[in-house]
């Protein structure tokens, strides 16, 4: 039996990601993982939905890829799209609240560019979440 | 030829035991109960908190803490990648891979840095160590800053040869010394060999 349309879709997302993973790692060929990130981010996004957790990894790809450029404005779409992922961890996560921690201190970390942040409001709401979360050492947590 | 090399000994028949593991890890989705096995004799490692300041053992307990997870959902590439490194270090490098660039010579370690002109003029180093090609490239790490090229037993073999009139030389012995132990310990067991990698 001939693959399906969405089998041929989950292959060439997969494809996309893993050479977009080698580009990013290799260090010199930033701007290739990152159009092959973002090209899987979508392919996924038009054959799973905009909601479905086979997102996040395509988008920690792309992130990857734009960290790793060391500008402002690339920073600034990293945190961007790091909002983004935190949302869709939300629900994937919902079991697994010490890595949702874990993932709020990741968009923390994404805001922080050459030790200033791009965003000292969002930061601080972020801050506050893992204050309130009682596996973090919140106010829900016996000491 | 610029930079270091570093040579080790490796247990390869372990390395494609565990193969199979560190391609399930490289899929990022759930692992199943080999890897798992797996991911659990590397966190009893002594080896396994040495590296990186116990990150890769942190993210062993983060992964076997949520087996129900697929990687891909909370894990981001460069996590992935030193799981698999630090695997691929602990379980099948003699002393967790353990070197140093202090000291040239250890009990499990080689690095040739100033002696390497000298060896790089030699047609048996350089066949032996640079001629190999892709082929003697170990499947993992495939990303990262490390790759590692083995060496086929009939290599060790030739390196041992070609080692030993060197003993008797003053500016290369220890490293020779060094390599001449390293290639015995290799020769003594099937499952070992050498592997080598480039630092910068």
């Amino acid at each position: 039996m001939p693959p399906s349309v969405d089998e041929k879709a989950e292959e060439r997302a997969a494809r996309l990601e893993r050479q977009a993973w080698d580009a990013i790692a290799d260090g010199f060929r930033l701007e290739d993982g990152i159009r092959l990130a973002s090209e899987a981010f979508a392919t996924r996004q038009a054959f799973q939905g905009e909601g479905h957790r086979d997102l996040i990894w395509p988008l920690s790809l792309w992130i990857e890829a734009l960290r790793w450029m060391h500008h402002a404005d690339s920073a600034m779409e990293a945190a961007r799209l790091g909002e983004r992922r935190l949302a869709l961890r939300r629900v994937a996560l919902a079991g697994a609240p010490d890595e949702l921690a874990c993932s709020v201190r990741e968009l923390m970390e994404l805001y922080t560019f050459e030790n200033g942040s791009l965003d000292p409001r969002r930061v601080d709401e972020l801050r506050r979440e893992l204050a309130r979360r009682p596996d973090t050492g919140g106010p829900g947590q016996e000491v | 030829m610029s930079g270091e090399i570093l040579i080790q000994v490796i247990d390869i028949v372990r390395f494609q035991t565990i193969r199979p593991a560190l391609s399930e890890l490289e899929a990022v989705r759930m692992l199943g109960s080999e890897a798992r096995i797996v991911l659990r004799e590397a966190t009893a490692s002594p080896f396994a908190r040495g590296i990186r300041y116990g990150h890769f053992a942190g993210l062993l307990s983060r992964i076997l803490s949520h087996l129900e997870l697929e990687l891909r959902v909370f894990l981001t590439s460069r996590d992935v990648d030193e799981v698999i490194h630090g695997l691929v270090r602990v379980l099948c490098f003699e002393n967790g891979a353990k070197f140093s660039l202090v000291e040239a010579v250890g009990p499990n370690w080689v690095v040739l840095e100033s002696s390497l002109s000298t060896f790089i003029h030699l047609n048996w180093f350089r066949q032996i160590f640079l001629e190999g090609g892709s082929e003697s490239a170990l499947a993992y790490p495939q990303h990262g800053e490390v790759r590692y090229y083995v060496l086929r037993r009939e290599d060790v073999a030739h390196l041992a040869a070609g080692l030993r009139p060197l003993l008797e030389e003053p500016a290369l012995a220890p490293e020779a010394e060094g390599l001449a132990r390293l290639a015995a310990r290799a020769l003594s067991a099937e499952n070992l060999t050498l592997a080598h990698t480039c630092l910068l």
